[in-house]
C-alpha cells in the first residue's frame, strides 16, 4: 500500500512516515503545494495524508486537482485548523475523512486502513487477522468462523488493535478512539480496562489465541509475535 | 441626584437667598427713606408754628387735616423735650387706627410751657411699601419660574448631546464590533467629549480584536507541536524501557489536558467569532437520551442513579453548540458527584434542568461561570462552565446555578431573553 504524506511541518510528518511504515506501508513525503502536485501527477497512490494548510498553497486545491484528474486515491485531511466549514469544504470536494490536529498516530492509521479498506477491496469487505475475521459491513467479528457477540465499543477495539497490529498503542489513544475527545475521558482508565478484558474473554471463549498484551500497564499490543 | 436637579437646585436657592436679602433691604431702605421725608415736613410744620409764635407770642390754632393734625396742651416746663415718635391713633373718620409720626416740641409763650405735637399720617408710606412689596414678590414668582423654565428646557435641550452620548454608550457592545455612533454636536465641549469616547472605544474594540485574534492563532499554532509531540509519544512507546513508562504516561497525560484545554480555547474563541451561526431545529428529548446513553457507562461506573423527566421540546439552535453545551454539563455533573450519587434531568418546554448530588464548592459561586475558574480537586480544564454560558450568551439564552439541599442545579431557561 502507498501512501502521500503531504504535510509540511518535518517532524510529524517523519513521525507519521516512521509509524505507517512499521505496518507495512510504503510512504512519501512531500514538503509543499509543488511538490505534492507533481507527485500526484507521476504516482498513484492507495491514500493521501493531506494538509491543508501549506506554505506555498491550500492542500484543498491539491483535492480539486485530484477531482478533475479523476483520480481514485483515498484522501484523509490532516488540519490544525478544525473547523466546520474545512471539514464540510474538504468532504464536498471527495476528501473521505477529515483528522484534526493533533491526532494518535494509532488513530491516524486506523483511519488510513479504513480509507484504503473501502477503496481498494471494493466488494471484500472483510478484514483477517490469523483465524480472526470481520465483516466490516455487518459490523460482526468472527473467531474460527464463530460469530463473536461483540458490543460496539469491544468492536471497535477490535477493529482499531487490528489496524494497529504489533504496535504498542497508548491507553490515552484508545480513550480517545472510544469516545472521542468531548467526553473527557482521558484520565478514566478503568473503563479502556473493562472493555479489553471482555473483549480477551469473549475471544479466548471462541479459541483464539491471546494476542493482545499489556505493554508496562501504559498501553496495550495486539500481536501474534 | 441628577445634573438638571443639582444644577436647578443651586440656582434656586442662591435667587431665592438674593431676593429675600434685597427685599428685606429694599423694604427698609424705601421706609427709612419715606420716613425722612415725613421728618422733613413735621420740621417745616414745627418752623411754621415757632415762627408764628415768635410773631404773635400766641399759640396758632390746633388744626386737624385729613393727613396732618397739630395739637397743643400744656405741660411742666421739667418735662419739656423735643422728640419724633411712631404711634398710633384713632381715626374717627375711618372709624380704625392709623399709623401716624408725630413730633413733639415745647413752645414758651411769657411764662408758661406748652407742648406741640404734629401728627402726620404715615398710611401712605405703608401703602407704597406695600406696593413696592408686591411688585417685589411679582418678580419673585416670574423669576423663579423662568428660572425654573429655563433649567428645565433650555438646559435640558443644551445637555441633550451629552445624554445621547451616554446612552450609545451604555449600549456599547465590545462583542458587537460596531464603531459607537455619535451625532455631532455644536457645543466644543460635547464635540470633544464625543471625540475622545469615540476614540477610546474604537481603540478597546481593536485591542478586543487584536487579542481575540491573538488567541486564535496561539492556539491555532499551538496545534502543530502539540500534533508533533503526540505523534514522537506514541513512537516512542514502542520502545520504551520499563523505567521510563510512569514519566511516558504522566507526559502523555499532561499532552492530553494541553490539547483539549486548546481545543476549548479555540472553541471559545470560535463561538465568539459566530462561526456556529446555522441554527436548525434540535429536538431536545432525544439529544438528551442519547448523551445520557454515551454517558452511560461512566454514569453507572460512579454508581451514579439518573432520573429525567423529559418533554417533547424543540429548540432552533445550531446542533454542535447544543451538543457540546449538554457534553459539557452532564461531564461536569458526573465527574463533581458523589460515588452512588444521582443525577436529575428536567426538560419542560420553558426550561432545562441538570441536577446532581456533589459537595459544596469550594470558591464564590458567582465565578462559576468564569474561565479557568473549579475547585481545588477539579481535574478538569476550567473552561467548561466557561463554555456553556457563552453558548448560552450567543443563542440569547439564560443559565443559572444554584446549590440546594447538596444539590448542583444548572438551569437554562429556553424561553430567549
Amino acid at each position: 500500500m502507498k501512501i502521500l504524506v503531504v504535510e509540511d511541518e518535518k517532524e510529524l510528518s517523519m513521525s507519521i512516515v516512521t509509524y505507517l511504515k512499521e505496518i507495512n506501508y510504503v510512504c512519501e513525503v512531500a514538503m509543499d503545494f509543488d511538490a505534492a502536485t507533481t507527485k500526484i501527477d507521476l504516482y498513484d497512490y492507495d491514500c493521501i495524508l493531506l494538509d491543508i494548510t501549506l506554505p506555498d498553497g491550500s492542500g484543498l486545491d491539491i483535492l480539486r486537482q485530484l477531482k478533475a484528474k479523476n483520480k481514485m486515491e483515498g484522501v484523509l485531511i490532516i488540519s490544525a485548523k478544525n473547523s466546520v466549514e474545512d471539514r464540510i469544504e474538504g468532504l464536498q470536494l471527495g476528501a473521505d475523512d477529515y483528522l484534526p490536529k493533533p491526532f494518535h498516530l494509532p488513530e491516524l492509521s486506523a483511519r488510513v486502513e479504513a480509507i484504503i479498506r473501502r477503496k481498494n477491496f471494493g466488494g471484500n469487505t472483510t478484514i483477517c487477522f490469523n483465524e480472526i475475521s470481520i465483516n466490516t459491513i455487518a459490523k460482526v467479528a468472527y473467531c474460527n468462523n464463530n460469530p463473536l457477540e461483540l458490543t460496539k465499543k469491544e468492536y471497535q477495539l477490535l477493529l482499531y488493535f487490528i489496524a494497529n497490529k504489533e504496535r504498542v498503542i497508548s491507553k490515552n489513544a484508545i480513550a480517545e478512539h472510544l469516545w472521542g475527545d468531548e467526553m473527557d475521558m482521558a484520565n478514566n482508565y478503568d473503563f479502556i480496562y473493562t472493555h479489553i478484558k471482555n473483549l480477551r474473554k469473549k475471544l479466548i471463549e471462541k479459541g483464539s489465541t491471546d494476542y493482545l498484551r499489556s505493554v508496562y500497564g501504559m498501553g496495550y499490543k495486539f500481536t501474534d509475535r | 441626584m441628577k445634573l438638571l436637579s443639582k444644577y436647578s437646585r443651586v440656582h434656586v436657592i442662591t435667587a431665592c437667598t438674593i431676593l429675600l436679602i434685597s427685599s428685606f433691604a429694599y423694604y427698609f431702605i424705601i421706609r427709612t427713606i419715606l420716613l425722612t421725608q415725613i421728618d422733613k415736613d413735621l420740621k417745616v410744620e414745627e418752623q411754621e408754628i415757632l415762627d408764628y409764635v415768635a410773631a404773635n407770642h400766641a399759640l396758632p390754632h390746633a388744626s386737624d387735616y385729613k393727613h396732618q393734625q397739630i395739637r397743643f396742651r400744656k405741660i411742666k416746663d421739667s418735662v419739656a423735650f423735643r422728640e419724633t415718635i411712631n404711634t398710633i391713633e384713632y381715626d374717627a373718620k375711618l372709624n380704625e387706627y392709623e399709623p401716624y409720626r408725630r413730633l413733639s416740641f415745647p413752645i414758651k409763650i411769657t411764662n408758661e410751657t406748652y407742648e406741640a405735637s404734629v401728627y402726620k399720617s404715615q398710611v401712605e408710606t405703608e401703602d407704597l411699601l406695600q406696593l413696592i412689596m408686591l411688585i417685589t414678590a411679582v418678580l419673585f414668582i416670574v423669576l423663579l419660574s423662568l428660572i425654573f423654565v429655563i433649567n428645565r428646557f433650555v438646559l435640558g435641550k443644551l445637555w441633550q448631546p451629552f445624554f445621547i452620548t451616554l446612552s450609545e454608550l451604555k449600549k456599547f457592545d465590545l462583542h458587537n464590533k460596531q464603531s459607537l455612533m455619535l451625532p455631532e454636536s455644536s457645543i466644543e465641549e460635547f464635540e470633544e467629549l464625543n471625540r475622545s469616547v469615540t476614540h477610546m472605544t474604537d481603540n478597546v474594540s481593536k485591542e478586543f480584536e487584536i487579542l481575540k485574534a491573538f488567541t486564535d492563532n496561539a492556539s491555532h499554532e499551538m496545534q502543530t507541536p502539540l500534533a508533533i509531540i503526540r505523534s514522537k509519544l506514541d513512537l516512542l512507546i514502542q520502545s520504551a524501557y520499563e523505567t521510563q513508562v510512569e514519566q511516558l504516561q504522566a507526559i502523555y497525560d499532561a499532552t492530553g489536558r494541553l490539547t483539549k484545554l486548546n481545543q476549548t480555547l479555540l472553541l471559545l474563541a470560535k463561538i465568539d467569532n459566530n462561526q456556529y451561526d446555522k441554527p436548525e431545529f434540535v429536538n431536545l428529548k432525544a439529544l438528551v437520551e442519547i448523551k445520557f446513553q454515551q454517558f452511560d457507562e461512566l454514569i453507572k461506573g460512579k454508581g451514579i442513579v439518573p432520573k429525567y423527566d423529559l418533554h417533547d421540546v424543540s429548540l432552533s439552535i445550531n446542533k454542535d453548540l447544543i451538543d457540546i453545551l449538554l457534553n459539557n454539563l452532564l461531564s461536569n455533573a458526573i465527574r463533581h458527584n458523589y460515588e452512588g450519587g444521582s443525577i436529575e434531568c428536567i426538560l419542560t418546554s420553558s426550561m432545562l434542568s441538570i441536577t446532581n448530588t456533589g459537595p459544596a464548592l469550594t470558591f464564590d459561586r458567582t465565578n462559576i461561570f468564569d474561565r479557568f475558574k473549579k475547585g481545588s480537586h477539579s481535574d478538569g480544564s476550567g473552561l467548561g462552565l466557561a463554555v456553556v454560558k457563552q453558548i448560552c450568551d450567543v443563542n440569547n439564552l439564560k443559565v443559572k446555578y444554584q446549590y440546594l439541599n447538596t444539590k448542583h442545579i444548572f438551569q437554562i431557561s429556553l424561553k430567549t431573553k
